[in-house]
């Protein structure tokens, strides 16, 4: 009995794992990965941005972080645009994997910048409500 | 081991066991659907992607705070 029940976590991360998935073709696969990576991505810089203008709004930052944030999200559109683009390009066969992984990170990487204003301003966010703290 | 407590690990046992079936069932599907679109479908779909505007969505949390002012 002991043993079978053992069995069970072990069943789990044989059958379970997300890496089970069967794609019809690398280009399937692309798209549910990469794709949603970006829908994930542009999810998150809306939410962050949204917060950036509420915090705005309540004086917690100030004109010139303001500015700073417009910018990293001038540049966050520009970037989400490129892997966006980049991933249509690989599914054409018009460009390789490894650019739209290193437009994914660049797309990353400038909404890391946004996140960093955020924490620079000292403002979080618990369960999607704002809290704000010292500048 | 009493047998109340192989009684209940048996139950969690049979539970988890339904959970992952569940969960497989779930995944097979979405893999279905996913894998009947057509590459230039899915090419479609990514071209679709809205990747928004950061300046209308600053603007959007300070208009937020006019309507239900802090």
């Amino acid at each position: 009995m002991k043993r079978q029940l053992l069995l069970l976590p072990l069943l789990l991360l044989v059958f379970g794992c997300a890496g089970n998935k069967f794609y019809a073709t690398e280009y399937h696969k692309a798209y549910d990965q990469y794709g949603q990576q970006i829908k994930f991505a542009v999810d998150v810089k809306k939410q962050l941005m949204f917060s950036l203008g509420q915090a705005y709004a309540q004086g917690l930052i100030s004109d010139q972080q303001k500015e700073t944030a417009l910018k990293a999200g001038k540049l966050a559109d520009i970037a989400l645009e490129t892997a966006r683009d980049t991933l249509v390009a690989y599914m054409e066969g018009k460009t390789s994997r490894a650019a739209v992984l290193q437009a994914l990170i660049s797309a990353n990487q400038n909404i890391y910048t946004i996140m960093a204003i955020v924490d620079g301003a000292g403002i979080g966010q618990v369960g999607g409500t704002l809290v704000g703290g010292a500048i | 081991m009493s047998p109340a407590l192989i009684e209940f690990l048996v139950a969690k046992g049979i539970e988890a066991a339904l959970t992952i079936y569940r969960l497989l069932e779930e995944n097979k599907a979405e893999d279905e659907e996913l894998n009947s679109f057509t590459v230039e479908e899915l090419i479609a779909r990514v071209k679709a992607i809205d990747v928004g505007d950061s300046g209308q969505e600053f603007q959007d949390g300070v208009d937020s705070l006019d309507e239900f002012p802090v």
